[in-house]
């Protein structure tokens, strides 16, 4: 039978199922790193650590190591723990802004964590900032509350594999039971890829302001100043737009003002 | 044709781009000086007209509402070195007005050939006279100087004599303690318009003491006397004494030329100096100090509030609000050391971070964070705060009121205890492990190695599998129809080819005689020596190769039914091959014919 089927469709197949394979295989290949040992170990150090020094050294020490994981293996679509560690270790340090950007960046990527939102709800009280709410509805029809970006990957290619395996099925038997099922999949892919449209082009961008500045009018220091007071290092802005040199951000704060900040002032939630 | 009309559109584009980027680069700016804009004294104005340098300003077509306007250049300025772009500046002058808010009309002028104008903007005239200023070119050595506002000159005769003088003092204590404040004020007396070239104010220095904000400026008019104060406020670091002076301005009465817009200086040098200024910071007494003072330095009470429930189980937080208020220092003002109190080591154990502080109005709150270690503990004991009273220039001590509590065991302590039969070093065992939890926030979460890496599938590469999915249908599509295209396909069977299949079998000494009998006849249809399969092979003729397949035909069915080993397939295949290359070899030429 193999031999009558000409080598362009064996090509052809060979192609697409190399293609695959190899978005199967991304993000498969995992070496340990004894590095999180070291860091786990600096961390637990620091927090029975009997003086301000040993506290501040061990922590350091941590976040260190931590970070080194963090610059290594770039885990924006993970599982948001590392992000959590060094969240945890910047509030040990009192570097609370800092630890407000990466308890966000876990909390994107750990949206059902309760440990997550108190531990931000800590650092945030620190700051005398109020709760950032993600309880909107739009929130909830993208399932952000629910599902991390990288979880509803998981299910739209879990899905995605279904939908090809019943629609393949279907092509051969033409049964109508294997239709209604291949239907079913294929609409709930659709509806994931819709969301993960809507989330990559029109979810706010979201940054974190690492120190305090004056959010001014437009973008330049000559500018005249939007309210008597600077924004607090932590506050958590919407980036609407960059100025055309990129020095400056045009943001949306909490209590709905526009205005100007610099970019060096602010750090993406989003890697 | 076409693309010649093409290149002039082209062009046309081009022109017209370069005509419109031309036309934004040239802008009119003109404003009214606010901080001279004196009521009924002429308002200085300046326009900014910004253009390429190859383009000329016309320095005569300057109009103010349609009406001619006297413009001097001040200077021009190019924006970058490689820039045709430059910044032309001129001076103008308008008629004195009354105190109000005024709209300064267009102004409009030739830049190029081509008229430009500016947008109209609104200018504040106030209140405001001359006093003693920086005139052009001389050095200011103090900022003051050059903000200074002056009384108002109306209220001044012009012909009083100038007067120049400065008094240097302390507002408040000369002797302070440690995180005291005090204020060092300056005085300039003036009179007239007088333009100053030397100040030496050391007290706005304020070196050995720390500046605290900005320096205040009030102006005031004594009879026929301008005032200006100078106040800066200062906090004591470290004892010792602080002498500032002498203090020195300098200075020379001037009028302004109405033509040229120039000061000419109509007295004398006219010089005042203040004598040394000197500030004392006294060391807190070592005698009846507190053991609990820690740098407060005011009048102060104090009190501590639970900012948390008062039952609660052990280990959990508390959080206890200290609230000092009074008249002093409050940002100097720091937490107790409760470690240090009696009824805390031990019992408590304290945050390590820092507290967090806020202040409102003359109240201090301070919010502690501690959690119980012993579920016997039924109160916060009193707490010690004391402060320095620099009225008094003694120590005063402050004790809060103890607040009850009440500690519930842990639940994994009442877990144990439910158990009984747990041994007792397993209770033994989770205390350290309780107190090695932190404080605020929960611990880290144990890393693994997968935590490092994104999820599988969970990144966006993943999308791909649309596009391949589709590709994967698509090539199902093609093979289906490829397929079902060979299926439909009638396979050609020619002679030659049933000859071959049947003698497929030759090395078992098998032969299809089946198919060797049609490779024959179709050979012949082939060939065009009989017309039709369906002739049987009785009815062929005698003669020729039908004849001849005739004869075979019946040999093979003679060595056929003639029993086992009555024939060799090598024979009868040598026979049939040399009938089927005849067969053949006619079946050509009538091709070729």
């Amino acid at each position: 039978m193999i031999n009558k089927i000409p080598h362009s469709f064996i090509l052809q197949f060979v192609v697409i199922m190399g293609l695959m394979l190899l978005i199967a295989s991304l993000g498969m290949f995992q070496t340990g790193d004894q590095r999180i040992q070291l860091a786990e170990k600096n961390y637990r150090k620091g927090e029975a650590a009997m003086t301000i020094a040993e506290r501040k050294e061990s922590f350091n020490s941590a976040l260190d190591d931590f970070l080194q994981l963090e610059a290594a293996y770039h885990p924006q679509y993970g599982n948001g723990k590392l992000s959590f560690d060094i969240a945890n270790t910047y509030f040990q340090l009192g570097e609370y802004p800092l630890s407000i950007l990466y308890y966000k960046r876990a909390e994107n990527l750990m949206p059902r964590s309760d440990l997550v939102k108190r531990n931000l709800r800590q650092a945030q009280e620190k700051l005398g900032l109020p709760e950032t709410q993600n309880s909107s509805v739009w929130n909830a029809l993208l399932l952000k509350p629910y599902l991390s970006i990288p979880e509803r990957l998981q299910v739209f290619f879990i899905l995605a594999l279904f939908a090809l395996l019943f629609s393949s099925v279907w092509f051969w038997t033409r049964k109508y039971w294997v239709f209604t099922i291949s239907v079913f999949f294929l609409s709930l892919l659709a509806v994931f890829l819709i969301n993960l449209g809507i989330s990559y082009y029109f979810s706010p961008v979201e940054a974190v302001l690492i120190k305090a500045a004056e959010l001014r009018r437009d973008a330049g220091m000559e500018f005249a100043k939007v309210g008597d007071q600077p924004l607090v290092g932590g506050t958590v802005l919407e980036v609407i737009d960059t100025s055309p040199n990129r020095n400056w951000f045009k943001v949306l704060t909490p209590e709905g003002e526009f205005g100007y900040v610099p970019a060096e002032s602010v750090k993406f939630v989003d890697l | 044709m076409v693309n010649h009309w093409k290149v002039v559109f082209f062009l046309f584009v081009i022109f017209s781009l370069q005509v419109e980027i031309f036309a934004e680069e040239i802008k009119v700016v003109s404003e009214i000086d606010q901080n001279t804009a004196s009521v009924n004294e002429p308002l200085n104005g300046t326009i900014t007209i910004t253009h390429n340098k190859n383009h000329a300003v016309d320095a005569k077509s300057f109009l103010l509402e349609n009406k001619s306007l006297e413009v001097e250049l001040v200077k021009e300025v190019q924006i970058a070195p490689n820039d045709p772009l430059i910044l032309s500046i001129y001076r103008f002058k308008i008629p004195g007005q009354p105190a109000g808010l005024y709209a300064l009309p267009v102004v409009s002028v030739n830049v190029g050939g081509n008229r430009y104008q500016s947008a109209m903007s609104s200018y504040l005239v106030e209140e405001r006279a001359k006093g003693p200023s920086a005139p052009d070119g001389a050095a200011v050595s103090s900022p003051a100087a050059s903000v200074m506002p002056s009384p108002q000159a109306s209220q001044i005769s012009s012909s009083a004599e100038p007067l120049l003088r400065l008094e240097a003092s302390i507002e408040g204590n000369h002797t302070i303690y440690p995180g005291q404040r005090t204020k060092l004020v300056y005085r300039y007396y003036f009179r007239g318009d007088i333009a100053l070239t030397t100040e030496t104010l050391p007290l706005l220095d304020a070196e050995g003491l720390i500046k605290i904000g900005e320096k205040e400026i009030h102006d005031s008019i004594q009879g026929t006397t301008s005032v200006r104060e100078i106040v800066q406020q200062v906090e004591a670091i470290k004892p010792g004494t602080y002498s500032f002076g002498p203090s020195l301005i300098e200075g020379y009465a001037y009028k302004e030329d109405p033509a040229s817009g120039k000061l000419i200086y109509t007295s004398d040098k006219l010089s005042s100096k203040a004598p040394i200024v000197t500030v004392t910071v006294m060391p807190f007494p070592e005698a009846k100090k507190p053991a609990s003072f820690n740098g407060a330095v005011g009048n102060y009470t104090f009190k501590a509030v639970l900012a948390s429930p008062n039952v609660m189980r052990l280990d959990d937080e508390i959080s206890l609000s200290l609230e000092i208020s009074g008249k002093g220092n409050l940002k100097n003002v720091k937490a107790p050391d409760l470690c240090c109190q009696p009824g805390f080591s031990g019992f408590f154990r304290l945050s390590d971070l820092p507290p967090s502080e806020e202040i409102e109005g003359n109240t201090k709150r301070i919010l502690m964070k501690l959690r119980p270690l012993n579920a016997q503990i039924k109160a916060i004991p009193s707490i010690e705060f004391s402060f320095f009273d620099p009225e008094t220039a003694q120590y005063v001590l402050l004790h809060s009121e103890p607040i009850s509590i009440a500690v519930k065991p842990s639940v994994q302590t009442i877990e144990t205890e439910d158990l009984q039969k747990a041994p007792q070093a397993d209770k033994t065992e989770a205390l350290p492990s309780s107190l090695a939890r932190p404080i605020e926030i929960e611990s880290i979460l144990p890393l693994t190695t997968k935590d490092l890496y994104n999820k599988p599938f969970g990144s966006w590469w993943v999308l791909a599998i649309v596009p391949l999915g589709i590709a994967l249908l698509i090539f199902q599509n093609h093979l289906k129809e490829y397929l079902a295209w060979q299926k439909s396909q009638v396979p050609v069977v020619t002679s030659q080819h049933l000859f071959n299949q049947a003698f497929l079998h030759e090395k078992q000494g098998k032969c299809d005689f089946e198919s060797l009998k049609k490779s024959l006849i179709l050979g012949l249809v082939e060939a065009g020596l009989i017309p039709s399969l369906d002739i049987p092979h009785g009815e062929l003729p005698n003669e020729g190769l039908p004849g001849e397949v005739k004869k075979l035909w019946a040999l093979l069915d003679e060595k056929r039914f003639a029993g086992k080993g009555a024939y060799h397939v090598e024979e009868i295949h040598a026979l049939s091959q040399t009938l089927m290359n005849k067969i053949q070899d006619v079946k050509q030429s009538r091709g070729k014919q």
